[in-house]
């Protein structure tokens, strides 16, 4: 080993960066699987912050829950899909990722695009086998030296019966599908409306949402994937 | 000093092992696409590691060096005109042991696959599982240790997962029925769950943990507790 | 018995830090690649290419391979926007009502790149990567008379080059297709009633240095494009 081997402060710092970007791959990863199998109570107790201040939760065209616990008694209370459901199938993967952490390491911000299916149960029929693909923008923050999701924002690429395209169904809106925006009955409202959302349609023009993050210093210098987009 | 400089190549050593399986695993995909079985059994399986195993989907699990090249590489289908298969990885979660000698890992796999018909065209199928696998250290390198498949849906493409549940494709080999030139498995299936109307989907594999030794842990190819 | 997975074990602390730190750098130029392919960000795109290194290429496997910045631009986004520039004419036509003002209205390039094989040279000056690429697609189709929906998967291969500024970019990058297809129809029925390419507006430099080897029920899959192993230095890499 050479002088110029030993292990600085700058060096150390690089190393847990790269520590860091590892440690939010499989926190989104154990998300995945956790949501793919109902078990949303776990999710919110493993993967999210539970402390920290301004925790929110961006779920497609229904809108944004602020805080943990309202989080809680949306996400977790009124599941509509909880596990051990026969004939549900849910499955979203986690591809294409950018992720920035931030340069105090206190924050992370990352994007990914996930091609999935859903299998819902309906009542007097079949369950519905469907393509849905979305995209996540996600902001972390470390608590008690573990990364942890802080703002989790979904957003809809298309959700279509497996026997009709996302053209015909954005046209001729299957009849099983609830209402845009409307929440599952018993739901609690959500605490501000849908920052973005674009599921395809005829005159939709795709624009860079969620934006990738670009390297940052500290917190202050950006914005939440919760907080209503600069431009869009 | 020398504590922190050690302290600092073990967890150097630790992204680079995690960034050494993920290589491993996209390797297995464009071979196994390319229909290179044989080439990926001997470059990327601990063949020498006791206690080898592989479980693919419905046809339990196969032992030892030889069983596995006799499913995995004797029984892989020909390579003819009109085939393609392809599985992606996605998803992963990946923990290496502290003391650096195994790894686990999981993934969500896209997929397709067309198969040849004796009359008619081939038929193209969408195809999705999962991976559960241990991973061992041999030669200084990282290789397959237990590979456990797991089915998610395979389904022809004008039919959904839904309908193929309940109304399984003739052409189908029945569950478990072996392809020809294929070893048979040394044991039973440990875990495969295709989609199904009846069912509700058990949670597997379970993403690993961080863990010290494998001592401490299970393989994939054990049967789930 | 050496396999593709190996660290040199020869490099310092400094060096085996940077091939990590290169892998996270190109996930996220990759990452940051599709998200701009999607949202018409053409100059984006172009970019990520090399600014400082000789030799840019890209090469669509229909189509040949064409050279420098001009040629990245010519082969990535001027079929964008030939698509662009078809769809919004289609759309205005079929669909007065929406009133369509940007041609990009209803197309959809939704592109999920997974499966990475990245190997960073010894030198940790370059590296070579590999991705599967689901994806989804939507444009305006003339004899349906409405946008269709369809699927594709393609291989990218492409070869990074570390510059001076310290920004690592793309030097060659190369697009395999394994199967488009109308959602409504499965790439075999799609290969039965095989069309040609759409033509480009530009042509190529060089003809594609492999043959297309799209799904066809003809033809038996080949492995390519070849995934990398560990590799010493640019000029030790054999063709992308």
């Amino acid at each position: 080993m050479d002088d110029h081997d030993t292990v600085t402060p700058d060096l150390e710092r690089e190393l847990q960066r790269l520590e860091d970007v590892q440690a939010i791959h499989n926190l989104v990863g154990r998300r995945a699987y956790l949501h793919s199998a109902g078990l949303n109570d776990r999710e919110l107790l493993e993967c999210w912050a539970t402390d920290a201040p301004g925790v929110s939760f961006e779920a497609e065209d229904w809108g944004v829950w602020d805080g943990w616990d309202h989080i809680w008694n949306a996400y977790v209370e009124k599941n509509p899909f909880p596990a051990g459901t026969p004939g549900l199938l849910i499955e979203h993967t986690l591809t294409t990722p950018v992720i920035e952490v931030a340069g105090d390491g206190l924050t992370a911000k990352g994007v990914w695009i996930s091609p999935g299916h859903e299998t819902f149960p309906l009542p007097d029929a079949l369950p519905a086998a469907h393509w849905s693909w979305g995209r996540y923008g996600v902001d972390f923050l470390k608590e008690d030296g573990d990364w942890r999701i802080w703002h989790l924002h979904v957003y809809t690429t298309f959700r279509t019966p497996y026997d009709q395209d996302w053209v015909d169904s954005s046209v001729n809106r299957p009849a099983h599908f609830p209402k845009e925006g409307e929440v599952v009955p018993g739901m609690p409202v959500v605490d501000r409306p849908v920052t973005f959302n674009q599921p395809y349609t005829l005159d939709a023009v795709r624009v860079l949402q969620p934006p990738p993050p670009e390297p940052y210093g500290t917190w202050q210098e950006t914005t939440g994937y919760t907080d209503p987009p600069k431009e869009a | 000093m020398a504590q922190d400089q050690d302290d600092f190549d073990r967890r150097l050593r630790r992204l680079e092992d995690i960034h050494e399986i993920n290589n491993l695993m996209g390797m297995h995909e464009y071979l196994h696409a390319a229909g290179r079985n044989g080439e990926e059994f001997e470059k990327l399986f601990a063949k020498d590691a006791p206690g080898l195993t592989f479980e693919p989907e419905d046809w339990g699990v196969f032992e030892g060096a030889e069983t596995v090249k006799g499913c995995y590489v004797d029984g892989a289908p020909p390579e003819v005109p009109g085939l393609m298969t392809e599985h992606a990885a996605t998803t992963p979660v990946i923990e290496i042991a502290e003391d650096g000698l195994t790894a686990k890992g999981v993934w969500i796999s896209p997929g397709h696959e067309t198969f040849p018909m004796p009359d008619g065209p081939p038929i193209a199928h969408w195809s999705w599982g999962r991976y559960g696998i241990d991973f061992v250290k041999e030669g200084g390198a990282w290789k397959f240790w237990h590979f456990h498949i797991y089915t998610t849906f395979r389904t022809p493409y004008h039919q959904s997962w839904v309908e193929s549940s309940i109304d399984r494709p003739p052409y189908f080999p029945e569950p478990g029925q072996l392809m020809e030139g294929m070893t048979p498995p040394s044991r039973p299936v440990t875990f495969n769950q295709p989609y199904h109307v009846d069912t509700a989907q058990q949670p597997a594999p379970a993403p690993p943990v961080p863990y010290r030794t494998f001592d401490e842990t299970w393989s994939y190819t054990d049967q789930p507790t | 018995m050496t396999t593709s997975t190996e660290t040199p074990t020869t490099l310092t602390r400094v060096q085996r830090l940077h091939r990590i730190k290169a892998v996270h750098e190109i996930h996220n130029l990759i990452g940051r690649h599709a998200f701009f392919n999607a949202a018409g960000h053409y100059d984006d795109l172009i970019g990520a290419f090399a600014r400082h290194t000789p030799g840019v290429t890209v090469e669509l496997a229909d189509w040949g391979v064409y050279k420098g910045l001009d040629g990245a631009r010519a082969a990535l986004v001027g079929p964008l926007l030939e698509m662009a520039r078809r769809n919004g004419e289609g759309m205005r036509a079929a669909y007065p009502e929406l009133d369509v003002r940007d041609d990009r209205a209803g197309m959809l390039l939704e592109s999920a790149f997974t499966t990475p094989v990245i190997q960073v040279a010894e030198d940790g000056g370059s590296a070579r990567g590999v991705w599967m690429v689901m994806a989804a697609q939507t444009g305006f189709n003339p004899d349906a008379g409405r946008p269709e929906a369809g699927w594709a998967w393609v291989h990218y291969a492409v070869d990074f080059v570390h510059e001076e500024d310290g920004a690592w970019r793309i030097l060659r990058l190369r697009v395999v297709p394994r199967f488009r297809t109308a959602y409504g129809s499965s790439w075999v029925e799609s290969s039965l009633r095989e069309q040609a390419p759409p033509p480009l507006t530009t042509t190529s430099d060089r003809p594609p240095t492999a043959p297309l080897n799209d799904y066809s029920v003809t033809r038996v899959p080949t492995y390519d494009p070849i995934p990398p192993e560990p590799y010493r230095t640019l000029d030790d890499l054999p063709p992308l």
